[in-house]
């Protein structure tokens, strides 16, 4: 019997040791897409206080640089300089603020409207269902970017304009992420007790449902970041998004343009920065959505 | 015979609109005076939770619905003080309780709802007295629905209907879903509040043991029609209905197979 475990010992151990592999890789790739997205919400923050940058200041001394080359004040360009000299790396810092600015307040309206709305025409029914969802089919069936253009192409240039442009369309998924998940929980027991108790529909929406909605919300926060990131980048590349004072990706990427092969890294270095970006949000998104729908709603 | 507490004449409910409308219960008349218990029995898909849905207005119905001495009104748009008055426990006992609050909480919504009937001084210490009046410990206020066991959530459901003082109880299959010693608990308790209450029931169920115990009249239901109805002794004796035999052929067997005998009264 000693015998037996001795010989089968080896076997057990490598399997644990092929397991513990895997998992360890599972848990890293659970790590990289938060860690990346805290990477640039710090340098977002703190990047300014770091390197300092007047994105309306011009060096024509120093323009086009390549990366690594050194400037007129002494200062090494790590990823180069523009066509009017100015610096990448600070570029890229304040370009990812003004992403996170626009990325935060965007999802934050989209979110707030999109779940107000999906429990409305979910809980309530009957007209303003019918209603709503009409509404909700036809933005789906209009593609948001081109919405987007459309109302940004028509005011003046600026951050409201822009968030609220990219909000337009932005808001339906979570009102059909809502409105699915309360069509669901209405007929809950829960929620048909507390209709019995004579609890108002406010009420019921609000302690009964909405909490229930919220971690797939979570998800989709996530998901829905890195495309409105995306799409503020495609309205200041069109030149009908952020006025030039304020630096954006998007921006410095169309700006980069003319000089694709002569000075490649204007464009390439946000234009990573942007991919970066979109994909991790779009990883973390993923992995939110899979954990709440195993120990979610129950 | 006393003015009836509820008094239902030709209740018809139907779900879905237009061509696809389905009809679920028609014809249903019944009476419900004050602190008696009406069962109502029936296979599943008979139609019987279905009344029990529109007498607590979660559903629409036609025909009349007289409770007390007004009537009610047919959409699920009700008082508050009628909702008050004619709570419901459910089968599901965990469901029933919001997971993400706290028994208290779930028993203080009703005074927050109903801040009439509120009583006065500690809240705490009223929603204690509750729990302990449906035999849980103070301890369990704090707790959720799922720390607790099946037959304590069914407790907590009841301490919740107690709290709106009801006139009519409605539990639909309310111990179906429980084991049977905790069935036997529950159907205790319940049977207590009903004497010492004085409140009356409608209890749907599709078990004749149960309705033997607690009720005073039954009512059959099948394919969404009520096919009998009389005093609980009356239709166990001398069943009328064809349908009626059947199930009470059908749960005698069920008890022959499991080799208990109820007392009198059988069939043969």
């Amino acid at each position: 019997m000693t015998d037996d475990v001795i010989l089968r010992a080896p076997a057990v151990v490598r399997g644990r040791s092929r397991g513990r592999a895997a998992r360890a890789a599972a848990s890293i790739m659970r790590i990289v897409p938060i860690a990346i997205i805290a990477i640039y919400v710090l340098a977002a923050v703190f990047g300014p206080m770091i390197v300092p940058f007047d994105p309306v200041a011009t060096q024509i001394v120093d323009r086009l640089l390549p990366p690594g080359a050194t400037t007129s004040t002494g200062s090494v360009a790590v990823l180069g300089t523009d066509s009017t000299g100015r610096d990448m790396v600070g570029q890229l810092i304040y370009g990812a603020r003004t992403s996170m600015l626009i990325g935060t307040l965007t999802v934050a309206v989209c979110t707030v409207v999109g779940v107000v709305v999906g429990l409305l025409a979910g809980y309530l029914g009957g007209i303003a269902d019918t209603l709503l969802s009409r509404i909700i089919d036809i933005l789906i069936a209009f593609p948001n970017i081109v919405l987007a253009i459309v109302v940004a192409g028509l005011f003046e240039r600026g951050v409201a304009v822009v968030v609220v442009a990219l909000s337009l369309a932005g808001w339906v998924s979570f009102a059909r992420l809502t409105r699915g998940a309360t069509l669901s929980l209405r007929e809950r027991e829960w929620v048909s007790a507390a209709r019995v108790l004579g609890v108002p529909a406010p009420r019921i929406m609000l302690r009964h449902v909405l909490p229930f909605v919220f971690a797939p919300v979570v998800a989709l926060v996530a998901l829905e970041f890195g495309l409105i990131v995306l799409g503020e980048a495609g309205l200041s590349f069109l030149g009908i998004g952020l006025p030039h004072d304020i630096v954006s990706w998007g921006q410095t990427i169309a700006a980069g343009k003319a000089y694709l092969s002569t000075a490649w890294w204007i464009s390439v270095f946000p234009g990573i920065a942007l991919a970066l970006l979109v994909v991790m949000t779009g990883l973390l998104g993923d992995q939110l959505n899979s954990r709440f729908q195993r120990g979610g709603v129950r | 015979m006393t003015e009836p507490l509820l008094e239902a004449n030709d209740l018809d409910v139907s779900y879905g609109r237009g061509r696809r409308a389905r009809r679920v219960v028609s014809k249903a008349s019944f009476a419900i005076a004050p602190a008696e218990t009406l069962a109502l029995v029936g296979e599943s898909g008979s139609g019987k939770t279905t009344v029990a849905r529109a007498v607590v207005g979660l559903v629409r119905y036609d025909g009349e619905l007289v409770f007390g001495d007004d009537r009610v009104p047919l959409t699920p748009r009700r008082s508050r003080e009628l909702r008050r008055q004619i709570p419901i426990v459910f089968q599901d006992p965990r469901s029933s309780l919001n997971p993400r609050m706290s028994i208290g909480g779930i028993i203080g919504e009703v005074w927050s709802t109903h801040p009439e009937i509120a009583p006065g001084g500690d809240r705490r210490t009223a929603i204690a007295e509750l729990l302990g009046r449906v035999g849980l410990d103070e301890d369990v206020l704090d707790r959720r629905a799922a720390q607790l066991s099946g037959g304590q959530c069914q407790r907590v459901s009841i301490a919740r209907a107690l709290a709106q003082r009801p006139r009519l109880l409605v539990c639909d299959e309310a111990v179906s879903a429980l084991d049977v010693s905790v069935q036997a608990q529950i159907l205790q308790l319940l049977i207590e509040l009903k004497t010492d209450l004085g409140i009356s029931m409608l209890f749907i169920t599709h078990d004749l043991g149960v309705v033997r115990q607690i009720a005073d009249s039954v009512a059959v239901m099948q394919h969404g029609e009520i096919v009998e109805i009389g005093a609980t002794e009356q239709v166990f004796t001398s069943p009328a209905h064809a349908y009626t035999r059947e199930l009470l052929d059908a749960a005698l067997d069920l008890v022959a197979d499991h080799g208990t005998t109820t007392t009198g009264d059988e069939q043969e």
